[in-house]
Formats: C-alpha cells, structure tokens, sequence
C-alpha cells in the first residue's frame, strides 16, 4: 500500500503539463520547410534527367532516321547513275555500228 | 611527330579525293540553257553513308559500294538545236580529258563529239572510266573511279534498273529505242 502515493506521484509528475523547450516550433517548422525543399529538388532532378535522356533518344533516332533517309537517296542516285551510263555506252555503241558499218567480206 | 604524320595521311586521302572529281565547271553556263538537267555527284563519304544500309541494298549495288570510290553525271537536254556552240564544249573536253585516261573511242563529228576513255590507277590497273558525249539536243558526262570497267557495267542490264539490254556489235541498234523506252518507264 506503500507504493501508491509514489505511483500517484510519479503519474502526476509524468503527466504535468510542461511548456515546451524554446524555439521548439520553429525547428520543426524549419525541419519540415527543408525536407519539402529536398524532395522538391529531387522531383526537379529526376524531370530534368528523364527530359535529357528523352532528348537524347530522340535525337539519336532523328539522326538515324535522317542518315537512313540520305543513303537511301545516295542509292538511288547511284542507280541511276548506272543507268545513265549505261544508255549513253549504249548509244554510243548504237552510233558507232550506225556509222562506221561493219563491211563483210564478199562470199561468192 | 605522330600528329604530323596523320595530318599528312590525311592531306594526301583528302588531295586524292579531291583528284578524282572531274571539273565539270564548263557545263555551268549551259545550265541555263538547258530544259532538263541531272547533276549526280557521289564521293567516298556518300557511298560509305549508303554502304550503312547493309544487306537492306542490292548485291550487285554492296559489291559496287565496295569498290567505287567516286561517281559523276551531269547531263544536260535542250529542246533545240544550236542551244551551244562546239567551242563551248571543247572547254568540256579540255577540262574533263585529264588525268590517267587510255582513250578507247574519240569521234569527232561537226555538231558533237564523243569519248569513252578507261581510267588507269598508278600501277596501270582499271580504276574506272569517264564518257563524254556531246549531240546537238544533249550532253552527257559519266565518270566513274573504281574498279568498274564497261564490261562490268554491261553485266549490270536487268539489274538495279538498268534495263535488260546486253551491249555488243549485234542488235544494238535495233534495241535502242526499246532502252529509251524502257528507261522513261524506269524514271
């Protein structure tokens, strides 16, 4: 029965109210604004980073793309190229049996 | 001392390069007179890009790419006689006729000429050829360095569009208008 005042006590000390210790409010004001601070630069960061590698791989599939579409045209003007220069030893050739005519020895 | 010697590696590619394109700067005031006109110009840095298409481009153009280094048109039509003087396109043979060249035909007429001549690379080997043929209503310029002689580009017909036609003695001058043909359908 003896220990009941002291419990009493040490409840009523454990429960007394107590003002709280200086400037208490604005660390954790503080605390909170910079946390908030962080994780908004993080985002930040993150959109930055996602935005350059979306630059990037944008651009590299623009470059491809382009480099694809110029061979492409390099092929085609190199075929035609051929072509060219084929119809022209032709015509040549075509000239050349035209005018100078192939005499045949006379066969009796 | 390496720097220098690559600089100069470099130079000599770059002046070889350089070497094989042809001067076609006589055509330029023709240009204007011209009613159609098809200008093709290829160096090693194009048919390098082209030769990244891979096994997406013909065999026959893969083997070309391989050993073409240099490829030059120019033509030139009019829509009439007398559009340009001889005088003028003497400038044509003058500028182009130069260089290792082995002339296989040079016809003279009184309103054209033509030439085929085979180009030799420095140990005598065919390193291509360069035709220069000059008529009344057209003029046309085909340079090639590389290993393409005129018996491999005979062996083109029926492929890459060119169109199935053999050259030789027989026949040719029956079949030319069917290449004409063929070609307008083609282009």
């Amino acid at each position: 029965m003896n220990e009941s005042p002291d419990l009493e006590l040490q409840l009523r000390e454990a429960l007394r109210e107590t003002s709280a210790p200086p400037l208490l409010r604005a660390r954790i004001l503080n605390a909170a604004a910079s946390r908030g601070r962080r994780s908004s630069h993080a985002v930040l960061w993150r959109r930055i980073v996602a935005l350059a590698a979306l630059l990037t791989i944008g651009s590299f599939g623009l470059y491809r793309w382009e480099q694809r579409r110029r061979a492409e045209a390099v092929a085609e003007q190199f075929k035609l190229a051929l072509r060219i220069a084929h119809r022209e030893v032709l015509e040549v050739q075509a000239k050349l049996v035209v005018e100078v005519p192939v005499q045949l020895p006379q066969t009796n | 001392m390496i720097k220098k010697q690559v600089f100069a590696v470099l130079l000599m590619s770059w002046l070889a390069a350089a070497a094989q394109e042809i001067d076609l700067r006589a055509l330029k005031a023709l240009e204007a007179k011209a009613s159609e006109t098809t200008d093709i110009n290829l160096g090693p840095e194009q048919i390098k890009l082209m030769m990244g298409l891979g096994s997406e481009l013909a065999p026959e153009l893969q083997g070309l790419g391989k050993t073409v280094e240099r490829v030059q048109v120019k033509t030139l039509q009019f829509d009439k006689e007398g559009a340009y003087t001889l005088a003028e396109t003497e400038k044509l043979r003058e500028s182009v006729m130069t260089g290792n060249l082995v002339s296989l035909i040079s016809v003279k007429k009184k309103n054209g000429f033509t030439e085929i001549a085979m180009r030799k690379g420095p140990k005598g080997e065919n390193a291509g050829f360069l035709i220069v043929n000059v008529e009344p209503t057209e003029i046309a310029v085909v340079s090639i360095v590389g290993q393409l002689d005129l018996s491999s580009l005979a062996k083109l017909s029926g492929k890459l569009g060119v169109p199935n036609i053999q050259m030789g003695p027989a026949e040719t001058s029956k079949k030319k208008g069917s290449a004409k043909q063929e070609e307008e359908e083609l282009f």
